[in-house]
């Protein structure tokens, strides 16, 4: 079980994250929602340990991340919100190099890998540097170097970015199985159909604090809404969307 | 026209930071220190040489004729390094002068003529030029016009003859190495010219260095007129534009007029060949960016590929050790930047060494290096020095500094075994290659024993060198951030450097008095090998430390220097990485 308990971030002062609480259970996909700049990458990277807390504490299975860090990291997997990759290396030169900073041991790598590049289509690409890659080929890359070592946490932020249908729909059934086979899989996402369709709980951020944290059942039926999207814009957005698409208009026509 | 004036003004403004592409520094406005820290590198060279050499003019009891004929060499050495600095920074500025996909992409959707943006990208890269020329001659160029007046002319004619022969052999070499590079765009396809590209640029900087170091001494009257030398002359630019000087100046000696007629009509082909080819490159290479991808290798020789693979699982076992050997190799392999880095390194290197063998090259030394000799001894261990401290300075600069992630998320093996691995990598890449190319050159030119014993000092030496470069280096190559102007790594490069080549100078000649007798070799090894064990064993003991991490931020410089008395030396801010501390272990 992951679990932040009032967790905190402050950048020269400024809180980006503020008193952020909630649990991620082995089993279940977690929807992590927000806005642009509500928190949701800071709150992610302080999961996967990139980011030091300001306060606050985050908790697997009852004991402090940071107690044992190494340990975390071993059983972190994590796709970043940005395609950052070495681009000079292939596909499949950085997910070798990925296995073998984990230290997997080198038969069983070469065979993951091999079967990784294949399922995401990328096999026929592997000796082309990630530099000529699209959005979508990276974003597999990443997926593929975040799921080699077998994690016992997954952590998405904003998974589907560039990816094709056919791809969505593979990470969306592979999220679900994730948490079928016990594994805690955390995601961030803006695709609200698709969290609506594999999150078993969703928590909702607005200005770096929780303000929604339930299951999707237990959300509609509290709030008297039919879908996530009103879920979400009841408690996040604050403007006349209508009204700012005018504003918009008319500023082009000055 | 107005619009076209204000875009080009925003556009030069936009290329003038980045004529050098420096990919690996996180800050852009880090540009522009970095740009001030090597004006001022030029000028304290210039300043240098002024006090170092003005004082021989200025106490000479020579007449003025006499000091002018005994100026050339200082003049020749001016002009010579005045256009190696231009045609530097012309291989630095390589991929900045022709348009790239960023701008195709980006500016290609603006109402921009192309003639203005290209237009913008030539001043920016002019005034690079210029300002790298005034800071190079900014202490020369107002003293020594004032030693080398002419008995015809006057203080005024001398400054303006200086002046205008050093920015025309600047702008000579500039325009030379756009013009290849124009020609080159408009020969070549796309792909083919950017692989091209960067074989040519290398190509350039080792040719620059080599003509800077090994050109022979022909500034002195009997020189410039022997028949012999004519040949050499109209094949070395500095002596063409020494010409020119000695010109422009009012000299009347007979051997200056060709040279300098050579230096106008060089400069006149220059820079008619770079505006022509710029032009019709700029213009093709922008329409070709958009519609040819970039390099795009096909599947790679499979049989070489697992050749590699086998090695390298043979030659570093432990997965960590070769994944970042594989990630140095790659990315030295890869990236431009680092590579052109490692290439001024290793290019110093060979061209001192090269110098050093200046006499068995020109012939005058004789077949003395068939044995053991000062300058080829000196040679090696030149080289040796030139390519660790050059990986060394390599491994410091960042590749994609927001990929660095994955290397944090994946620390999951104590700090000492990264360290371990980064060692290797600087044994496999840098002595390695050093230390086979030494046993082929000396094995087969000197006697065995003499050859061996040279080879077992150059081990023992490269363990010293990297054992010390590597000491307190708490870093992945390539995956620490970079700050420029932090410590004076420069000034301590150099004053190591110029420490060394007097060790080297010195040291080669105690070699060569020890090699033929082993009573004198054998302390003399001991003594090394001794010092190797010594940095070695500090080197390990600093990366076993209690608390120790690996540094994946190049801190600021601390206006407060604490005594830092916290055993783990942590540095808490709020993006600090705190990595790998087991408290239970503590």
């Amino acid at each position: 079980m992951l679990e932040l308990r009032h967790v905190t971030k402050l950048y020269s002062g400024i809180p980006a994250v503020r008193d952020v609480s909630f649990t991620a259970r082995p089993g279940e996909v977690t929807g992590y929602l927000g806005p642009n700049g509500s928190g949701k990458s800071t709150t992610l990277k302080m999961i996967t340990g990139l980011i030091e807390p300001s306060g606050g504490e985050i908790l697997f299975q009852g004991v402090p991340i940071g107690r044992d860090r190494i340990a975390h990291k071993q059983r972190l997997g994590y796709v970043p919100e940005e395609p950052h990759l070495y681009a000079h290396l292939t596909g499949l030169e950085y997910l070798e190099m990925v296995g073998q900073l984990r230290g997997i041991p080198e038969p069983r790598l070469a065979e993951k890998i091999e079967g990784f590049l294949r399922l995401l289509s990328l096999y026929p690409d592997r000796f082309v540097p990630i530099s000529s890659y699209s959005k979508g080929m990276r974003q597999k890359v990443l997926l593929a170097a975040a799921l080699l070592h077998n994690p016992e946490i997954v952590v998405l932020d904003e998974p589907f970015t560039g990816l094709d249908v056919g791809s969505a729909l593979i990470l969306r059934s592979l999220c679900q199985d994730l948490a079928a086979q016990g594994k805690i899989v955390l995601f961030s996402s803006h695709e609200l159909d698709a969290v609506e369709r594999i999150c078993s709980h969703v928590v909702i951020l607005h200005k770096g604090r929780v303000v929604a944290s339930d299951s999707i059942e237990q959300l509609r039926a509290s709030l008297e809404l039919q879908t996530l999207e009103d879920i979400f814009s009841q408690f996040t957005v604050e403007q006349d969307t209508a009204a700012v698409a005018q504003a918009i208009a008319g500023f082009m026509r000055l | 026209m107005v619009e076209a004036r204000r875009q080009f003004r925003v556009l030069y403004r936009m290329f003038l930071t980045s004529v050098v592409d420096l990919d690996f520094l996180p800050n852009p406005g880090d540009i522009r220190k970095l740009a001030i820290q090597l004006i001022a590198m030029l000028s304290a060279f210039g300043l240098v040489v002024t006090v170092y050499e003005l004082p021989r003019y200025s106490g000479s009891t020579l007449s003025p004729q006499q000091i002018l004929m005994a100026a050339w060499g200082d003049q020749e050495f001016l002009i010579a390094t005045t256009m190696t600095i231009a045609g530097l920074l012309a291989v630095l500025a390589w991929t900045a002068v022709l348009p790239t996909r960023q701008d195709a992409l980006v500016l290609g959707p603006l109402p921009l003529h192309t003639r203005t943006v290209g237009l913008a990208r030539i001043a920016a890269s002019a005034s690079t030029l210029g300002l790298s020329m005034a800071g190079l001659n900014a202490f020369t160029g107002i003293s020594f016009p004032f030693v080398w007046i002419s008995p015809s002319g006057n203080a005024l004619r001398s400054l303006g003859a200086y002046w205008l022969t050093m920015a025309a052999a600047g702008i000579f070499v500039f325009c030379a190495l756009l013009a290849v590079q124009g020609v080159a765009a408009l020969i070549l396809t796309h792909r083919l010219f950017l692989r091209i590209s960067a074989a040519l640029q290398l190509a350039s900087f080792f040719a620059i260095l080599s003509v800077y170091f090994l050109k022979p001494p022909l500034a002195n009257p009997q020189a410039l007129t022997a028949p012999a030398n004519q040949g050499l002359l109209a094949a070395l630019p500095s002596f063409w534009f020494l010409g020119l000087f000695q010109q422009l100046n009012g000299s009347t000696h007979a051997a200056f007029g060709p040279l300098a007629a050579r230096a106008v009509l060089a400069l006149c082909a220059a820079l008619l060949m770079a505006a022509a080819t710029f032009a019709l490159a700029y213009r093709r290479s922008l329409r070709r960016l958009v519609e040819e991808p970039d390099i795009t290798p096909g599947d790679r020789v499979r049989p070489l590929a697992r050749l590699t693979s086998f090695l390298v699982a043979r030659i570093v076992p432990k997965p960590l050790e070769r994944a970042i050997l594989l990630f140095t190799a790659r990315t030295i392999a890869r990236s431009r930047e680092h590579r052109l880095l490692l290439a001024a390194y290793g290019g110093l290197g060979l061209a001192l060494a090269l110098a050093y063998a200046r006499g068995y090259l020109y012939g005058y030394a004789g077949n003395s290096w068939r044995h053991a000799n000062v300058p080829f001894i000196a040679g090696s261990v030149v080289v040796l020095f030139f390519a660790v401290i050059g990986m060394r300075a390599v491994f410091s600069l960042p590749v994609a500094h927001a990929s660095r992630w994955v290397f944090r998320l994946t620390a999951i093996h104590p700090p000492a075994s990264y360290f371990a691995a980064v060692r290797k990598s600087l044994f496999v890449l840098a002595t390695g290659p050093v230390w086979i190319g030494c046993a082929v050159l000396y094995l087969s030119i000197w006697p065995a024993r003499t050859a061996l014993e040279h080879l077992a000092l150059l081990v023992v030496v490269g363990i010293l060198l990297v054992e010390g470069a590597l000491y307190k280096f708490r870093k992945i190559p390539f995956a620490c951030s970079y700050l420029p102007g932090k410590a004076n790594l420069h000034v301590r490069v150099y004053a190591f450097g110029i420490l060394f080549l007097f060790l080297a100078d010195s040291g080669s000649r105690l070699e060569l008095w020890a090699l033929y007798s082993p009573a004198r070799f054998l302390p003399l090894f001991a003594a090394i090998l001794a010092a190797a064990i010594w940095t070695r064993r500090r080197t390990a003991r600093f990366a076993a430390a209690p608390g120790n991490r690996i540094q994946f931020e190049d801190l600021p410089p601390a206006e407060i220097f604490a005594l830092d008395l916290r055993p783990d030396g942590a540095w808490l801010s709020d993006d600090a990485y705190v990595d790998a501390i087991d408290l239970r272990r503590r």
